[in-house]
């Protein structure tokens, strides 16, 4: 029987504010991850602070921004006006004490409800915080948000600005490690957003002139149909141009704050763009033909936003502001005005869109053969898709709380697919089995989407046909074995996802899972190991004798075990598209017709394997 | 400080030293990274591309095998009792080393097999000639053969790595003593590369290991255990880039059956038929079945439909359907860990010296374990014969024991090899007592003498490596050899071309009216030309005199009143166009012959001088260059005397297109009218045969046969004693039975020699060869009957060897016999005269006396000409009377350009007039 639960006043507490985020992070930054991911909580940490930055140039007070990051410690230094000194301590430690309730100029800023640095604080191990203020500097330090150091204001010939440093408690963020790739992302953003300012990551420069025009600039990587569109406005800045990958791709902010889930800004312009478009051509063409093959960065200010979580990820924000136009009408009225004027002074820019525009209907009434057989396996497939094992909730599902967490995985034919359905969790794990090697997409057309059963499942399975605002799993995990023929299906199935659904790689929903490269067992006990310091630990526990084999497929390890593979500790590698790189070429290397330089490169690289018998 | 300069002040000055200076840079800079896609693929891709070329698709240079052809052999080594084993309990044994699915594993089993070197197979293991597939592993059983276990394994000498689960060990790869990539060949797609090594044969490599190790040169080329025809004019030591082109071996049986008796390699007699039957769904050959009547060997009967030409079909065969494919060799090795191109050439060079390597370390080895025999027989004779063991009695420890034998045997052991170590002594102790007692020193001497001469024979082979290396493939391929002769015939391919091969298989119509002209034009839109094949050209006259060239379509336009309209052949120097055409700037009516040899397709050409209202009043075609003579009538006019005079054609040279022609009349052509038939004006047709290609040719290759009329035969003399007319078709093929061809002359007698086998005798007959459509005989049906000599020289000389094992016939000289002087020409079937009356043994043929054959030659022609002189003046006379009419006006004088030998036969190739 249960133990009688005593109700009385000693029951019920109020938790001290750092408590408080101690103990529900998530309800402050998010998930907390270890850094792998884009949006894991470290990064969330780092974006609190240098938001406050930010927000000191918006306001016209220092156009550089100082971010060093070492191992564990990140420092952030900005030259604005700094925080007046008798509040240093108030502004990163009391809840809901900030300076920017009142002013107006604050409204069009992000980090409102002054929570950010105090959560940084609270989920600090240290947090230490200077203040320069005209020859005068405070200095504060805390340990998980309790104050140690609290400094006499003293006299210093720094410039003006604030500088925070601080650690992320390792005990919340387990094992974390910052990647270059996502903080750098991160910086260009705010560079992108605002022009002129330049940020320093530990020493390198990060500064754009152009602002979005640069972002979609960088972030493109295949041929441009006409050079980018760069419009902006008060309050509004976009930036467009048509390529020929497939779908859409879209970079919204708000604020400064990037919004990777889009929200009411992204769907208003998506809207108005369709819209002014066929105002322009006096033709109706089909919506889904207008924004195929687009890339379109859109940045808004509004006041007051609204956000769909604490996370910032998605803005739901209907006006622009209080008393003041909603967020469809202020893009609309903008795009009206601004880029039919530009369409008209630039008519080889119009004709070239609309090319890529007939060019999308060419290919859609291509398929729409196909997309009969299609729509009947479709049917066929939404009675039942008897390729997929699949979950409870799905990402679509708003209201619940988990749907984040929905996750498929794509297994490679018998070897998995039995473990992994038997030891998932069934409310936000599905399953999609493949039958050997999935086709080489490269080269190929949408068509082949529709022809091929597999990928035609797997389109109904993630339910992408129309783009990514259905898509039903937040993670599409690439589940093969880790042997040679593993490594070519993952190949083949992320050009499949680069080929034809570039948004949901670019929006980082694609991972690859990591599987153990030895397995280490003796007669009692089996371990699995991702690397060779793990198998030297697991060798040091179950003694030297334990056999040792590279690990094979993932039909070698039982449901029981499966478990802790797809549990808590995951190791996913997030498939992230670098910046430098053209993803066209890239593919036509590895995936396409064999060429001198191809075979070249293999037999330069070539990777030898032997294990020699010791004794003879 | 404006605000613009404010900006641009270099911020350096506004920063804080922690974070401005140098170190900051290189302090940091420990943010771990995270992968970006480029780098999974590279990683991905590479561990992908790695494994499947050095571990799946591409042979080691060593041994000539792919991991899992050499992962079966050693589990059938280590199987191996010599019984036959299910091939499914193989399949099992070998996934102790092949982490792989049992099919590929059972399919690579299979493979190997049927190359027919290396296993011993027991039941259905399928029929690389027809493609049947091999029963199921449960079914079929394999061993080792003697020659893979003589050749292939040596345990000794195997470099030993641990199998993928650390359970087994399996071979790095296999001892073997042999070319055996080569021997069999390889097909391996890897990722970036691809591999394919052709099959060589046995015994010339065993010659060219040979000759490498000589310092002999040597040339290898492709073998295919298919057999077929190979042509490799384009191999170059299989190489990347190199073409091998291989053809079935096809017989003509008759006029309206081919036969193919050996398919190509990589082809099957199922997908040789499968061609035939879409190259005969395309309409590129007509056929009107096909018979499968493969057993062992192979015999695919392909029965034509009726008028076609077995050459011709023989030609498309080979250019349609897969009787010929182009193999590309692209010879790659994995050697040293990484895939290399290598050209067979060299991966011979190293696979020879290998195997003299690895029979080195053998006799090293052996040597080596003789030697240690040897030492301890020595070493145990000393011991029993001194009585070493009795110097022990004393000894009370292991130690004192040990060093009084070593102190025992001391004074003894000057002779031997080596230190006399513990462990030696050790087993010393070990030997019994009654081995001691049964000692007989006699026998050790003749034990350590032989073993004497057993290491100096080691040591004489390690002495003489090459020779012994060379004995070793010599071993092999007495041993072996037998039966492994080559099998495909190496010659020089002629080029088909396609189109003058290719079936008319469509039918070509016009609408002259309304200018239209292809093979798609529906009923009621047009009429019906003739047939054509679809990648035929097709040349287009109008009756405005422009001509245009264009390949056949569906429908095309050419303007409207089209004139002519047939197929045309590029370089067709014989179909001659005579014209007589308007100029319409001058009104003058012009006469002109040319022909059409190359011209750009698709493009307007005028045959008149292109002038405005000018038009074609007459023309015709004419296959064979004939010449007409045609009757002009002028439109009546005052001052007109002569209103109709005759024009012939054979007065008129032929020309080039452009040329302007010779006037006909200043005055308006009422109508041409055609009065009498042409003769060809063309001289005889020059013929040479190719004997490379065995085919003719126009174009001076080889061996000159003589000037051909339309009707003329060409004789060809069959090593069976037989002999069959064809005609002078450039697309005749000549098979290996022919023995001599010529022009035929009716008046050339053949000489033969033969062995006739009801009588047992030899016979001398001369005769003249009568035309006839289908194969004569001539020396008799007996089986035993064979044809020694066949000869149409004048005087052909033979040599008699006599049978020397006879008594009276033991020094007999060769005779030399003149035949013609031997027997006079009798008939075809006749038997002749008996050749001698001693046995003999061998007739041949000497070389042909020049003056003899040139005296009547010379005496021939006289005989000839004066015969031709004589009819000529008969016909002149006869003419005589008729050529009275005017010549036409002539503003150019007549060409000079008809050849001068003209032959008189009048033509059976018809006109192409339209008029």
């Amino acid at each position: 029987m249960s133990e009688q639960v005593t109700y009385t006043e000693d029951n019920i507490r109020s938790l001290d504010w750092k408590e408080h985020i101690r103990m529900r992070p998530g309800m402050y930054i998010g998930k907390l991850g270890d850094g792998k991911d884009a949006d894991d909580g470290i990064y969330v940490l780092l974006k609190e602070v240098i938001d406050n930055s930010i927000d000191e140039y918006t306001m016209g007070h220092g156009k550089t921004v100082e971010v060093v990051i070492k191992d564990d410690e990140v420092r952030v230094r900005d030259y604005g006006r700094g925080i007046p000194l008798g509040k240093v301590v108030d502004c990163v430690s009391k809840i809901n004490t900030g300076g920017k309730y009142d002013s107006r100029a604050f409204k069009k800023s992000v980090g409102l409800n002054g929570v950010g640095t105090k959560a940084v604080n609270a989920l600090s191990t240290e947090f230490v915080v200077e203040s320069v203020r005209e020859g005068q500097m405070k200095r504060a330090g805390f340990q998980n948000g309790e104050l140690t150091d609290d400094a006499k204001v003293e006299s210093t010939t720094k410039r003006n600005g604030t500088r925070i440093r601080f650690k992320p408690d390792p005990e919340i963020f387990k094992a974390y490690r910052f990647r270059t790739e996502h903080v750098e992302k991160l910086l260009w953003n705010y560079a992108y957003l605002n022009t002129g300012l330049t940020l320093y990551l530990n020493g390198e420069k990060y500064r754009s002139e152009n602002g979005l025009k640069d972002l979609l600039e960088d972030r493109l990587d295949s041929k441009l149909r006409y050079p980018i569109v760069h419009l902006s406005g008060e309050d509004i800045e976009v930036a467009i141009t048509h390529t020929d990958a497939y779908g859409e791709d879209y970079q919204s902010f708000v604020n400064g704050q990037f919004t990777p889930q889009g929200g009411t800004h992204q769907a208003a312009f998506r809207e108005a763009y369709i819209k002014v478009v066929r105002d322009f051509f006096g033709k109706d063409y089909d919506a889904g033909d207008i924004r195929g093959g687009i890339s379109a960065a859109v940045a808004v200010k509004v006041e007051e936003p609204v956000f769909e979580s604490q996370t910032k990820t998605k803005l739901g924000s209907q006006d622009v502001g209080p008393n003041r136009p909603t967020l469809k009408s202020f893009v609309f009225d903008f795009l009206k005005r601004e880029l039919d004027n530009f369409l008209h002074r630039n008519p080889e820019v119009a004709q070239a869109l609309q090319q890529r525009i007939i060019q999308s209907e060419k290919e859609r009434k291509d398929l729409a053969g196909i997309k009969k057989l299609a729509r009947e396996r479709a049917k066929k497939a939404s009675l039942h898709n008897r390729k997929l094992r699949d979950c409870r909730l799905h990402l679509t599902d708003d209201k619940k709380e988990r749907n984040e967490e929905t996750t498929l995985f794509i297994t490679e034919g018998d070897s998995a697919s039995g473990s992994i359905t038997k030891a998932r969790d069934v409310a936000t794990q599905a399953v999609f089995s493949l039958k050997g090697k999935p086709l080489n997409s490269f080269g190929l057309t949408k068509k082949v989407v529709y022809e091929n059963e597999e990928f035609n499942l797997l389109q109904a399975a993630l339910d992408i046909e129309d783009g990514l605002d259905t898509l039903r799993y937040n993670k599409v995990v690439v589940a093969t074995d880790a042997d040679v023929d593993g490594m070519h299906i993952r190949l083949l199935l992320i050009t499949f996802f680069l080929q034809f659904f570039p948004d949901l790689v670019k929006r980082g929903h694609l991972y690859v899972l990591q599987t153990p490269l030895f397995r280490v067992r003796n007669k009692k006990e089996t371990r699995y190991c991702y690397d060779e310091s793990e198998k030297q630990a697991a060798l040091g526990d179950l003694g030297s004798r334990a056999e040792i084999t590279r690990f094979k497929g993932l039909g070698e390890i039982s449901p029981d075990e499966f478990s802790h593979f797809i549990g808590e500790d995951i190791r996913l590698d997030p498939v992230v598209i670098g910046k430098e790189q053209s993803l066209q070429e890239m593919l036509g290397f590895f995936m396409g017709k064999n060429t001198p330089n191809r075979q070249k490169f293999i037999i330069e690289n070539l990777r030898v394997e032997k294990d020699e018998v010791t004794e003879a | 400080m404006s605000e613009n300069e404010d900006i641009h002040d270099d911020e350096r000055d506004e920063r804080d030293d922690e974070f401005a200076g140098d170190e900051v840079a290189s302090d940091a800079g420990e943010m771990e990274h995270v992968v970006p896609v480029r780098g999974m693929y590279n990683d991905y891709f590479l561990d992908y591309a790695s494994y499947v070329i050095l571990e799946r698709a591409v042979p080691h240079q060593h041994d000539g095998l792919k991991p899992v052809q050499r992962r079966i052999l050693h589990s059938l080594r280590e199987m191996d009792d010599g019984r036959f084993h299910k091939v499914a309990n193989v399949i099992g044994n070998t996934m102790k080393f092949h982490p792989h699915g049992d099919a590929s594993i059972g399919d690579a089993l299979v493979q190997i097999g049927q190359r027919e070197l290396l296993l011993d197979c027991q039941g259905n293991w399928g029929n690389i000639l027809t493609g049947d597939r091999a029963a199921a592993p449960r079914y079929i059983e394999v061993k080792l053969s003697k020659f893979a276990l003589e050749v292939v394994f040596n345990a000794k000498t195997t470099t030993w790595l641990s199998s993928y689960d650390g359970r087994n060990k399996e071979p790095e790869t296999l001892p073997v003593k042999f070319p055996l990539l080569l021997a069999s060949g390889v097909d391996g797609i890897a990722v970036g590369l691809a591999c394919k090594i052709l099959p060589y044969n046995f015994i010339e490599l065993i010659d060219a290991c040979i000759a490498h190790y000589q310092n002999k040169r040597f040339k290898l080329y492709p073998d295919f255990p298919t057999g077929g025809m190979a042509d490799m004019e384009n191999y170059n030591d299989g190489l990347r880039g190199d073409r091998v082109r291989v053809r079935a071996r096809i017989d003509k049986v008759d006029s309206k059956t081919l036969v193919v008796r050996e398919v190509p390699y990589g082809v099957t007699t199922g997908s040789l038929i499968d061609s035939i039957l879409k190259a005969n769904d395309k309409g590129k050959i007509k056929i009107k079945k096909v018979e499968d009547n493969t057993a062992d060997k192979v015999e695919v009967v392909v029965h034509l439909a009726n008028n076609v030409s077995p050459d011709k079909m023989l030609d498309a065969l080979y250019a349609f359907t897969d009787c010929e494919v182009s193999l590309a060799p692209n010879s790659c090795v994995v050697f040293e860990d990484k895939p290399v191109f290598m050209g067979t050439s060299d991966i011979l060079r190293i696979s020879a010296d290998r195997t003299r390597y690895l029979l080195k370390r053998e006799l090293e080895i052996e040597l080596g374990e003789l030697q240690e025999t040897w030492h301890f027989a020595s070493l145990e004779k000393i011991f029993i014969e001194n009585r070493i063991y009795r110097d022990i009695e004393e000894c009370e420890t292991w130690e004192e024991i040990l060093a009084a034998i070593h102190e025992g045997l001391k004074p003894h052991i000057k002779h031997l090899l080596r230190e006399v170590t513990d462990e030696d002594v050790t087993r010393l102790t070990e030997i019994r007592i009654k081995r001691i007692s049964k000692f007989d020193s006699f026998k050790a001497d003749e034990r350590i003498a032989a073993l004497e001469g057993d290491i100096d024979k080691v040591k004489h082979h390690l002495d003489h490596l090459t020779e012994y290396a060379i004995d070793w493939f010599k071993k092999l391929k007495e041993k072996y050899g037998a039966g492994r002769e080559r099998k495909t015939e190496l010659r020089t391919f002629d080029t088909i071309d396609r189109s003058k091969v290719a079936v008319a298989n469509a039918k070509l119509y016009w609408n002259p009216e309304e200018g239209f002209v292809g093979t798609g034009l529906k009923r009621g839109e047009g009429e019906l030309l003739g047939d054509c094949s679809d990648i035929d050209d097709i040349i287009v006259f109008r009756r405005d005199g422009v001509m245009q060239v264009s390949k056949v379509s569906s429908k095309a336009f050419f303007g409207k009143d089209l004139l002519y309209v047939a197929v045309w052949k590029k370089g067709d120097k014989r179909t001659t166009y005579n014209v007589v055409y308007l100029d319409g700037d001058t009104g003058r009516s012009m006469v002109k012959r040319f022909n059409v040899t190359s011209i750009t397709r698709d493009r307007e050409y005028p045959v008149t001088k292109g002038t405005p209202k000018s038009k074609i009043l007459y023309f015709t075609a004419n296959p064979n260059g004939e010449a007409e003579v045609v009757t002009v009538f002028l439109r009546a006019q005052a001052r007109l005397k002569k209103v109709k005079f005759d024009l012939d054609f054979s007065d008129v040279g032929i020309k080039g297109r452009a040329a302007g022609g010779n006037l006909v009349s200043k005055f308006a052509v009422r109508k041409i009218e055609l009065k009498e038939a042409g003769v060809s004006t063309l001289g005889a047709r020059k013929v040479w045969y190719d004997e490379t290609v065995r085919r003719l040719n126009a174009e001076g290759r080889g061996q000159f046969l003589g000037d051909f009329k339309p009707d003329d035969k060409i004789l060809v003399l069959l090593s069976t004693g037989e002999y069959i007319f064809t005609g002078f078709d450039l697309s005749t093929h000549f098979d290996e039975r022919m023995i001599h061809l010529e022009r035929f002359d009716e008046d050339r007698p053949v000489s033969v020699v033969y062995y006739e086998g009801e009588k047992d005798e030899w016979f001398v007959k001369r005769f003249l060869p009568e035309y006839s459509k289908t194969i004569t005989g001539y020396i008799g049906e007996h089986e035993q009957s064979k044809l020694w000599v066949a000869s149409t020289l004048h005087h052909p000389h033979v040599r008699i060897r006599y049978n020397r094992r006879f008594k009276h016939t033991r020094d007999r000289e060769d005779d030399v016999l003149d035949l013609r002087g031997f027997i006079s020409v009798k008939g075809v079937k006749a038997l002749g005269n008996k050749l001698s009356s001693l046995p003999v043994t061998e007739v041949g043929l000497e070389p042909p006396v020049e003056e003899l054959e040139n005296a009547l030659e010379k005496e021939l022609q006289a005989a000839r000409e004066a015969d031709e002189l004589r009819e000529k003046e008969a016909k002149n006379a006869a003419v005589e009377d008729e050529t009275e009419d005017e010549a036409p006006a002539v503003e150019d004088s007549p060409s000079s350009a008809v050849e001068p030998e003209g032959d008189t036969a009048p033509s059976k190739a018809g006109q192409g007039s339209l008029f």
